[in-house]
């Protein structure tokens, strides 16, 4: 193999912007920027998608996408002419909402419409709208890819499939699939609720399912709760479509929030006209992805979110009021896939990097670097070498360019690997550990070709220990942190999107004195407390929370378990620190498994009445939302969803077996600040009046 | 070595014995021609499956097969062309995204299916001994004529289409088409559902087809497309096939009406009535199954059928399993209190 790294270059666009604006026939592009302009959710879903090395490095891969048509990878096609405010003037479509109804939000995938716990007495169902982004788009649709089901249409269909009657039995299979929710006539088609199992009916059981036949208060489930609480759904894309790494599931989840918070703004002024005051709203996505700028919260993602919601804050008039996010912290905590490390001056450090044979799809690195002056940074040297390749060339970040700000700077080595500039050196004012700290901070992006292909391409990547490098040859230490992209199989079973890891032999997978995997913590009996594990810089667990939700306006939920309180080892961790605008900690745990002979909790299965037991914190996330409806729709609590379950939610329990501080060891960058002993509503547990 | 024991045990108690005859009253074994009780349930299969298949008749060739009972036919299938089949493949692709959620069905379901009908009603020996007698000679009865229309209807299988099908069960060598599991579990919903169901008239009306006899039996179709071994459209032929074939039983146990189907890809005009087989690009649902039901079935008095005294004794002992014990007073209520 004789592939040479080339020089720092643009990277190329597909240009899609440009094609937009003769579209839509507009000549000046900032005129999409402005929200009145019925296009500009889609001039903003483009650019997002523009902008990012991981959909640049993902359209260089697929060439056969055709720009003119918008084609978007899993066989969606985004329609960026559609005008997207969300149309509720007719009545058929939409039931009456009280002024403080709860709008619950969940994005997910496999959100089975039909399912009796989303449905009224009367048979009528609870979803207001479901964006349905999957399926083939219809005439006059308001969103631009899929389509969407208000309320009357749900109703509609549900009549259709039961006899033209509400409350006779549902041919569920027969209205997935008009609904759009089941799909085999496609390749990309939605098949989860064709299975047993599918994460959105999980999530937003949890989240939202109510038995309509409750007659009492016993369980947890109250009837207040079914009749005050509205769902917007928003069913993602394809697998495929997202990207097993998650290359477009930012813009897919900002579209979603967008369209949820839209939504619900449309809906309060059909109702109450210019009055002040708007629906209290929270949304659940249960998505995410383990690489990311952590700690300042200034990543294009964040920003937008944060954008998203403070704009809907606005128009409570209450900048801490009624619209709270939640995501979980993600499962990747033993995955070895986050490293931190502190180079001393004059020193070099090699971060081994196992990039797995028989992976079918790429692979990501990200590296976010914590310069202490630009003079520092401009005496690092870096360098990405492949195995056996024996090409090592070292190179350092772009020095900034005033001209070119915005614009995304590429190195290729030969066909099978990338390096993107995500962010170059810039200076930047945060507080880390409650400390202002200035840093110049760059990120770059190593993008690694799949290393097998059942399709005999001739571009892949050789499998093995890939080497990123670190010379320091600055005088003061330097501060690096490494994350591998997540990556998932579109199938349970399937083997052929493997993970890259970091494979450090300093990293203790084990437990020496109990056999069992390790965690960040182990408990020492003698003690009474606890010790850490996770050695202070390297291959480590902490650090590997979901970027995605590193930001200050969502509440990210970790897991642990019920029987004990032991964190689950596989819920992913915080840094530890504090920091103003990312995230150092989540924010609580909920229970992800029951016990050690029980892991997982229950909820629903994919068909209507099925019960699964699931595992993850996306689970965790689902209930934390359910919690914070909860207490909206008491209206005793207005505060953010965050703060609600940060400072508000009192019913937290000590857990001796496996306490929150000891020995001088705090295991909030685990379990953020409190463990909640609540549980999936509904299901088995009948719980005592309180 | 029991032979040998019962020998030495002759031996030594019987004496001297010139073969004269004992005084023992010699059975007169009069024929009974309703009954075969004395013999065990193997051997009643056999008699019993011999007076039922006596009464029908396979004929063929060119891709076509129909089913004769007596003289009428009671199920034509018409193979479609190759052009449809090589569109199925699609549906082939996309099931096989279900595979992993369906692996332990579809193993156990390549030698059993009548686990999973009892998972629906009690059938054991012990509470439906002869409703599980009457069902497994049935469907030995249909596995002996869906064979026969296999054969006259031989179509390739998707493996035999691509390589990159690799089912996860071994591929059946006979026909693809129509599919023999959704011919036998369509069959045992018919009869399943009529030996549960209300007394039969002359008439026997439609089956549900949204019960769960049929939804298990659509199930049990779909996972052989899963596992890779058939297309949508052999279930959809399957189910014609079985469906009337199960009819054509009843209707021999019992005295009432049979009914005739024909699975045909010839388009039919609108207005008489729909499409009675699946395009290329339909997948065979519980929905669409029932619209062919509904444009294609018609009534058949089938003429010069033998009786079957011998499958209907047992169908009616097999009829009064379903029925409340006599000692039973009222009805449950829902709640289960009387």
């Amino acid at each position: 193999m004789t592939a040479e790294w080339t020089d720092w270059e643009e990277a190329e666009s597909q240009n899609r912007l440009a094609k937009l604006l003769e579209i839509v026939d507009e000549t000046d592009p900032e005129k999409l920027r402005d929200e009145s302009n019925p296009h500009h959710v889609a001039y903003e879903a483009l650019e997002y998608a523009e902008a990012s090395p991981y959909a640049a490095w993902q359209r260089y891969r697929h060439r056969e996408e055709d720009p003119a048509k918008f084609e978007m990878p899993g066989g969606i096609t985004f329609c960026p002419a559609v005008e997207w405010g969300p149309d509720v003037r007719s009545a058929a479509d939409f039931p009456k909402l009280a002024d403080d109804d709860v709008i619950l939000g969940v994005i997910d995938s496999g959100i089975p419409l039909g399912h009796s716990r989303l449905r009224d007495k009367q048979g009528k169902s609870r979803v207001l709208t479901a964006w349905q982004m999957n399926a083939p788009s219809g005439v006059g649709e308001r969103v631009p890819l899929g389509r969407e089901l208000t309320n009357g249409k749900i109703n509609d269909l549900l009549r259709k499939h039961s006899n033209g009657k509400l409350t006779d039995p549902l041919d569920e299979d027969a209205f997935n699939r008009e609904a759009g929710l089941v799909d085999f006539s496609r390749r990309f088609g939605h098949r989860e609720l064709g299975a047993s199992t599918s994460h959105g009916a999980a999530v937003i059981d949890i989240a939202a399912g109510c038995d309509p036949h409750a007659k009492d208060e016993t369980f947890r489930e109250s009837k207040r709760f079914a009749e005050k609480t509205k769902i917007i759904a928003v069913n993602l894309p394809n697998h495929t479509a997202i990207g097993y790494s998650g290359e477009f599931l930012d813009m897919y989840i900002l579209l979603g929030v967008k369209r949820i918070l839209d939504t619900a703004r449309a809906l309060w002024t059909r109702n109450n006209g210019n009055a002040p005051g708007a629906y209290p709203v929270v949304i659940n996505i249960s998505y995410g992805r383990q690489a990311g700028e952590k700690l300042r919260g200034k990543d294009r993602f964040n920003v937008a979110l944060t954008r998203m919601v403070e704009t809907y804050r606005e128009i409570t008039e209450d900048p801490e009021a009624r619209c709270g996010i939640v995501m979980p912290s993600g499962n990747d905590n033993l995955d070895r896939v986050h490293a931190e490390l502190c180079v001393p001056p004059r020193s070099c450090h090699e971060l081994a990097l196992q990039v797995q044979p028989g992976d079918q799809s790429s692979s990501y690195v990200e590296v976010w670097t914590y310069a202490n002056s630009k003079e520092q940074l401009a005496e690092i040297d870096f360098a990405v070498e492949p195995p056996s390749v024996g090409r090592r060339k070292d190179f350092k970040l772009r020095e900034p360019d005033p001209g070119n700000s915005e614009k995304t700077f590429q190195r290729s080595l030969g066909d099978f690997a990338r390096i993107y500039t995500i962010t170059r050196p810039t200076m930047d004012t945060w507080t880390n550990d409650g400390q202002p700290d200035d840093r110049y901070i760059a990120g770059f992006l190593i993008c690694i070709a799949p290393t097998d292909s059942p399709e005999g391409r001739t571009d892949l990547a050789p499998a093995g220990p890939w080497r990123i490098v670190v010379q320091n040859n600055s005088q003061a230490d330097f501060e690096v942190m490494a994350m591998v992209q997540t990556e998932q199989s579109t199938l349970v079973a399937s083997e052929i999107n493997r993970r890259a890891y970091f494979d450090d032999p300093d990293y203790v997978r084990y437990d020496e004195t109990t056999g069992t995997i390790a965690d960040n913590f182990r408990i020492v009996k003698a003690l009474k407390g606890l010790a850490r594990i996770d050695a202070g810089f390297g291959v480590i667990r902490r650090g590997s929370m979901n970027s995605t939700a590193a930001n200050t306006v969502c509440a990210c939920i970790a897991g642990f378990r019920l029987s004990d309180g032991v964190p689950a080892p596989y819920s992913s961790s915080g840094i530890g620190r504090k920091v103003k605008h990312g995230r150092g900690a989540p924010s609580i745990s909920l229970p992800t498994d029951y016990g050690t002979a029980h892991p997982g909790v229950m909820t629903s299965g994919a068909a209507d009445g099925s019960v699964a037991f699931v595992q993850g914190t996306s689970f965790a996330s689902a209930l934390a939302a359910r919690l914070i409806a909860e207490k909206l729709i008491t209206g005793q609590n207005p505060s953010s969803g965050k703060n609600l379950l940060q400072r508000d939610y009192h019913q937290s329990i000590t857990y001796t077996a496996f306490p929150h501080t000891s020995n001088g060891q705090n295991i909030i960058e685990k379990v953020g600040n409190k463990r909640l002993p609540e549980l999936p509503r509904g299901r088995i547990e009948r719980y005592p009046d309180k | 070595m029991l032979a040998h024991a019962l020998m030495v045990s002759q031996d030594a108690t019987v004496g001297n014995w010139d073969g004269t005859n004992d005084n023992i009253e010699v059975p007169a074994f009069r024929v009974d021609t309703e009954s075969v009780d004395y013999l065990t349930p193997d051997l009643r299969g056999i008699v019993v499956s011999g007076e039922i298949i006596s009464n029908f008749h396979v004929e063929g060739g060119d891709h076509k097969a129909t089913v004769r009972l007596g003289n009428d036919p009671v199920a034509v299938i018409v193979r479609p062309d190759n052009k449809v089949f090589h569109e199925q493949m699609a549906w082939v692709r996309s099931y096989a995204d279900l595979r992993i959620d369906r692996i332990p069905e579809i193993l156990e379901q390549t030698g059993d299916i009548f686990s999973f009908f009892g998972a629906l009603a009690h059938l054991s020996d012990g509470r439906r001994a002869r409703s599980l007698e009457v069902m497994e000679i049935i469907h030995g009865v249909v596995v002996t004529l869906e064979m026969q229309v296999k054969h006259y209807c031989r179509a390739a299988r998707p493996i035999d289409r691509s390589m990159r099908v690799q089912p996860v069960i071994q591929t059946p060598e006979h026909s693809s088409f129509p599919s023999g599991h959704a011919t036998e579990a369509y069959a045992l919903a018919t009869v399943m559902s009529a030996l549960s169901g209300p007394d039969l008239e002359k008439e026997r009306g439609i089956s549900d087809y949204n019960s769960q006899f049929f939804r298990l039996a659509h199930r049990i179709a779909t996972n052989r497309v899963i596992a890779g071994v058939h297309y949508p459209v052999d279930s959809a032929a399957g189910a014609v096939l079985g469906c009337m074939l199960g009819e054509a039983i009843i209707a021999l146990a019992t005295g009432s009406d049979a009914k005739s189907m024909t699975y045909d890809v010839v388009p039919r005009n609108p207005k008489k009535g729909g499409p009675v087989s699946l395009n290329g690009d339909e997948d065979f649902t519980v929905s669409r199954f029932k619209d062919i039901c509904d444009n294609a079935m018609k009534p058949c008095k089938p003429k010069a059928v033998k009786a079957c005294p011998l499958l209907k004794n047992l169908w009616n002992k097999a009829r009064d399993e379903w029925r409340p014990a006599p000692d039973v007073k009222g009805k449950l209520s829902k709640d289960g209190s009387k």
